[in-house]
C-alpha cells in the first residue's frame, strides 16, 4: 500500500512537470498572439480607469462584467487576440460615455473603481489614450468648417479646442481618450484617432 | 416520496434552468441597452428575441434607464451587491496578478464553504458541462443497451489534479490566465450569453464538442471524473465534506447496482466515497434496498456557529448600492443602417516610403462598396496625391480577366475613393498600384464581402448520417441477438 501511494505520488510528480513543460512551451509559442501590443496599429484602447497594459492583462479574469453593465455596449471581448478574454473598445464603432460603471463592477482591480461621473473624478482617474488629429484629411484643416469632434467631446474647450474655422486642437493633459471625437468624425477614413494608452512612442 | 420526481431530474431541471437564466439575462441586458438608445428600438424590432422581450416588457415608449442588477456568467457573477466567483477563476486571477483584491476574495467565500460542507455540488447542480456529460452518458447507455460496442477505458482521476497544479504553475509563471482557456463551464456560459450577438460556432464550443464526443466513444464522463481542473480544486476543498452518502451495511445485498449506476466509476457499495464523490445521489436512487442514504456529519457546535457567522458576514459585507443615474455625452446617432461609420475593413500596410491605409465600408441596401486608400509618407506625414489604380478580382478569378466595374469619385482632400459594385458574396482581391517607373508600388489587400457561411447544410447532414448509422446498427444488433435468443 505504501508503495503503491508513493508509486502515484511520483507518476503526480512526473506528469505534472512534464505537462507544465509542455503547456509551458505552447504557452510561449504562442508569444504572438500573446505580445502586448505596443505599435499603435495592434494596440486596443482598454475601459476606462485600466491598470497599465502589463498588470491590466495579469489582473483582469475575463468575467465579462464591465461589459454587462456598460449602457453603452462599447465594450467588446474577442476570444483569440488583444488578451484573450479581456475587455477593449473600438471607438470608431461605439465610443465610451464616461459613465464610470464598468469600474465600480470590476472585482479584480484591474479597472479601478472611480467613485462618481463628475469630470473632476473622471481627469484624476481615467486615462484611455489620447486623440491625435490628421491634418491631411480633416475637413476643417482643408477648407471645410465642420466642428463634429469639438462638439461630441464630454471636456470641449478643454481637451478639445476649436480654433478658427472649427479647426480642432487636442490638448493631451485633458484628453480622457474616451473617443466620442473618433466616433463623430464625418470623414472616411477617419480624421481624428484616439492612440491607446499602451502605445509606446 | 414515491410520487416525486427523482432527484437526478431535480439536478437537470436546475442546471437547465441554470444556463437559461443566463441566456434570458444576456437578452434582457441588451435590450435594456437598446431601450435607452437614441434608434435603438428599429434594433429591437430587427432582432427576433429581442422582439420577444419587448413584447413581455410592454413596449413603453419611454427610454430604460435602469441600471443592470446582474452582470457576469459562470466564471464570476454580481447580483445587486453579492458577488459569486468561481474558486478557480479566483485562483488564476491570484496565480496571474500575484495579488488579491478584497472584492475578488469575498466573492469566493459562498463557493468555497459550500464545498467545504457540501463537496462538489457545483459539478452535480449547477455545471451545465455535467449536464451534457450526463446526456451524453445516457446516450451511450442507451446505445450499449441496444448493442453498439462502445469503449469505456478505465482512466485514472490522478490527470485533473495534474492538469490544475500545472495549470496554476503556467498561471504563476507566464502571467497569462491559462485555466480561462479551456474550462467548459466557462466556455459554455459565455457562449449562450453570445448566442443574441448572432455568434454561434466558436472555437471554444468545438473544443467542448470534441471532449462530449471522446465521452461518447471512450469513457463516460472523461471530462468531469479525469480531467477538469475545476472539479479537482472543489474535490480537494470537500475532501472533508458534511454531507455524504452513507451505506447501512445491514440492509445492504451487495447487488452491485451502486457501483454500476456511479457516474465517476467510485464504489458506494464499499463506502470508499473520497473527495470525489460530488453528491448526485445516482446510487441512492438505483439503490433497491434503501441501503444508500444522505447523511449530514454535524461538526461541533462551536464550529457550527463560527460556520454560520462567517456566512452573515460575507452577506452583510456585500450591500447593494444601486445609484439612478444620468447618461451623459451620448451623440444622438442612430444605429440604423444610415449612419455606418464603422469601416468593414482596415488595413494598415508599409510599402516603400510610404504608408497604406485600405478601408472600405457599406453603401446601404445596395451590394456595393466604397473603397477607400489613404497614403502617407511614413516619415514625413505628407499625403500621396498622384494617380492610384485599383483592381479587384475573386478568389480564383484570373487578375487579366477581372473586370469589376468602379464609380470613380472625385478624390476628397487626399483619400483616394472608389465605388465597387459587386455581383456576389465571397473572398476578394484588392490589387494597389500607385506611382511609375522605379517608385512603383503594387499592394495586394484581401477581404471578404458579405456573408461567406459554412455549409451548415454539408455539417448538419454529415452529423445526421453518422447518427443514422450508429442508430442502424443498434437496430440489427438488437434483431441479431432477439433472434438469436431461441435457437441458443
Amino acid at each position: 500500500m505504501n508503495r503503491m501511494t508513493r508509486r502515484r505520488l511520483l507518476e503526480g510528480l512526473l506528469s505534472t512537470v512534464s505537462s507544465t513543460a509542455v503547456a509551458g512551451w505552447m504557452v510561449r509559442s504562442r508569444a504572438r498572439v500573446l505580445a502586448r501590443a505596443e505599435s499603435w496599429r495592434e494596440a486596443v484602447i482598454r475601459p476606462p480607469a485600466a491598470l497599465p497594459e502589463e498588470a491590466f492583462l495579469s489582473r483582469c479574469i475575463g468575467c465579462r462584467q464591465c461589459g454587462d453593465v456598460c449602457p453603452n455596449a462599447c465594450i467588446q471581448f474577442n476570444r483569440y487576440a488583444n488578451g484573450i478574454g479581456a475587455p477593449y473598445l473600438r471607438v470608431r464603432e461605439k465610443a465610451c460615455i464616461l459613465c464610470m460603471r464598468c469600474t465600480r463592477v470590476c472585482p479584480t482591480g484591474a479597472l479601478q473603481a472611480v467613485p462618481t461621473d463628475t469630470g473632476e473624478d473622471i481627469q484624476a482617474h481615467v486615462k484611455m489614450g489620447c486623440a491625435v488629429v490628421d491634418k491631411n484629411i480633416c475637413n476643417s484643416y482643408n477648407g471645410f468648417a465642420c466642428g463634429a469632434c469639438v462638439q461630441a467631446c464630454p471636456f470641449k474647450g478643454q481637451a478639445l479646442k476649436a480654433l478658427t474655422w472649427e479647426r480642432p486642437v487636442v490638448d493631451p493633459e485633458f484628453c480622457v481618450g474616451c473617443g466620442l471625437c473618433e466616433k463623430a468624425c464625418i470623414v472616411y477614413p477617419q480624421a481624428i484617432r484616439v492612440k491607446p494608452q499602451s502605445v509606446k512612442s | 416520496m414515491k410520487s416525486l420526481p427523482k432527484l437526478s431530474w431535480w439536478r437537470h431541471a436546475m442546471r437547465a434552468a441554470v444556463l437559461l437564466f443566463l441566456f434570458a439575462i444576456a437578452g434582457s441586458n441588451l435590450h435594456r441597452h437598446y431601450k435607452s438608445q437614441y434608434g435603438g428600438q428599429v434594433e429591437i424590432d430587427a432582432h427576433r428575441g429581442l422582439r420577444v422581450i419587448d413584447r413581455l416588457n410592454g413596449s413603453s415608449p419611454h427610454l430604460d434607464r435602469r441600471p443592470v442588477t446582474v452582470s457576469g456568467g459562470l466564471w464570476s457573477f454580481k447580483v445587486r451587491g453579492l458577488r459569486i466567483s468561481d474558486p478557480l477563476a479566483v485562483l488564476s486571477g491570484l496565480l496571474t496578478s500575484r495579488a488579491l483584491p478584497a472584492a475578488l476574495l469575498l466573492s469566493v467565500l459562498i463557493p468555497v464553504g459550500g464545498a467545504l460542507l457540501l463537496g462538489r455540488v457545483f459539478c452535480s447542480w449547477i455545471c451545465p458541462m455535467g449536464l451534457f456529460g450526463e446526456a451524453v452518458c445516457g446516450a451511450k447507455r442507451w446505445l450499449e443497451r441496444n448493442g453498439v460496442q462502445l469503449l469505456n477505458l478505465d482512466i485514472s482521476r490522478l490527470p485533473k489534479y495534474v492538469i490544475l497544479v500545472a495549470g496554476a504553475l503556467i498561471c504563476l509563471l507566464f502571467s497569462v490566465p491559462f485555466l480561462f482557456w479551456f474550462y467548459p463551464p466557462r466556455i459554455i456560459s459565455d457562449a449562450v450569453r453570445d448566442t443574441w450577438s448572432g455568434t454561434l460556432m466558436t472555437g471554444e464550443l468545438v473544443f467542448v464538442g470534441i471532449l462530449l464526443l471522446c465521452e461518447l466513444v471512450l469513457c463516460e464522463r472523461l471530462w468531469c471524473k479525469c480531467l477538469c481542473p475545476g472539479g479537482g480544486l472543489l474535490a480537494w476543498l470537500g475532501s472533508a465534506r458534511r454531507l455524504r452518502v452513507r451505506q447501512d451495511q445491514d440492509l445492504c445485498t451487495s447487488c452491485g447496482a451502486c457501483d454500476v449506476a456511479c457516474p465517476y466509476d467510485l464504489a458506494p457499495s464499499h463506502s470508499s466515497l473520497g473527495g470525489e464523490c460530488d453528491n448526485c445521489g445516482r446510487c441512492i436512487e438505483v439503490c433497491n434496498d434503501d441501503a444508500l442514504q444522505f447523511h449530514v456529519r454535524m461538526p461541533r457546535p462551536r464550529n457550527q456557529s463560527l460556520v454560520m457567522l462567517c456566512i452573515c458576514a460575507v452577506l452583510m459585507a456585500a450591500p447593494s448600492v444601486a445609484t439612478a443615474h444620468h447618461i451623459r455625452g451620448i451623440p444622438h446617432y442612430s444605429y440604423q443602417e444610415n449612419y455606418p461609420q464603422v469601416p468593414l475593413f482596415e488595413e494598415f500596410r508599409d510599402a516603400g516610403p510610404w504608408t497604406l491605409q485600405f478601408t472600405f465600408w457599406p453603401i446601404p441596401t445596395q451590394k456595393a462598396l466604397d473603397l477607400a486608400l489613404y497614403v502617407k509618407h511614413t516619415t514625413t506625414g505628407n499625403p500621396y496625391d498622384d494617380a492610384v489604380t485599383f483592381r479587384v478580382y475573386q478568389h480564383g478569378e484570373d487578375l487579366s480577366e477581372g473586370n469589376h466595374p468602379f464609380q470613380a469619385y472625385a478624390n476628397p482632400r487626399h483619400i483616394h475613393k472608389v465605388g465597387w459594385v459587386y455581383e456576389e458574396d465571397g473572398i476578394y482581391y484588392a490589387q494597389i498600384s500607385l506611382g511609375e517607373g522605379d517608385q512603383a508600388i503594387s499592394e495586394t489587400f484581401r477581404f471578404q464581402v458579405g456573408k461567406v457561411k459554412p455549409n451548415y447544410l454539408v455539417l448538419g447532414g454529415a452529423g445526421a448520417a453518422v447518427f443514422a448509422l450508429i442508430t442502424i446498427v443498434a437496430i440489427i444488433k438488437k434483431r441479431q441477438t432477439s433472434g438469436q435468443v431461441p435457437g441458443v
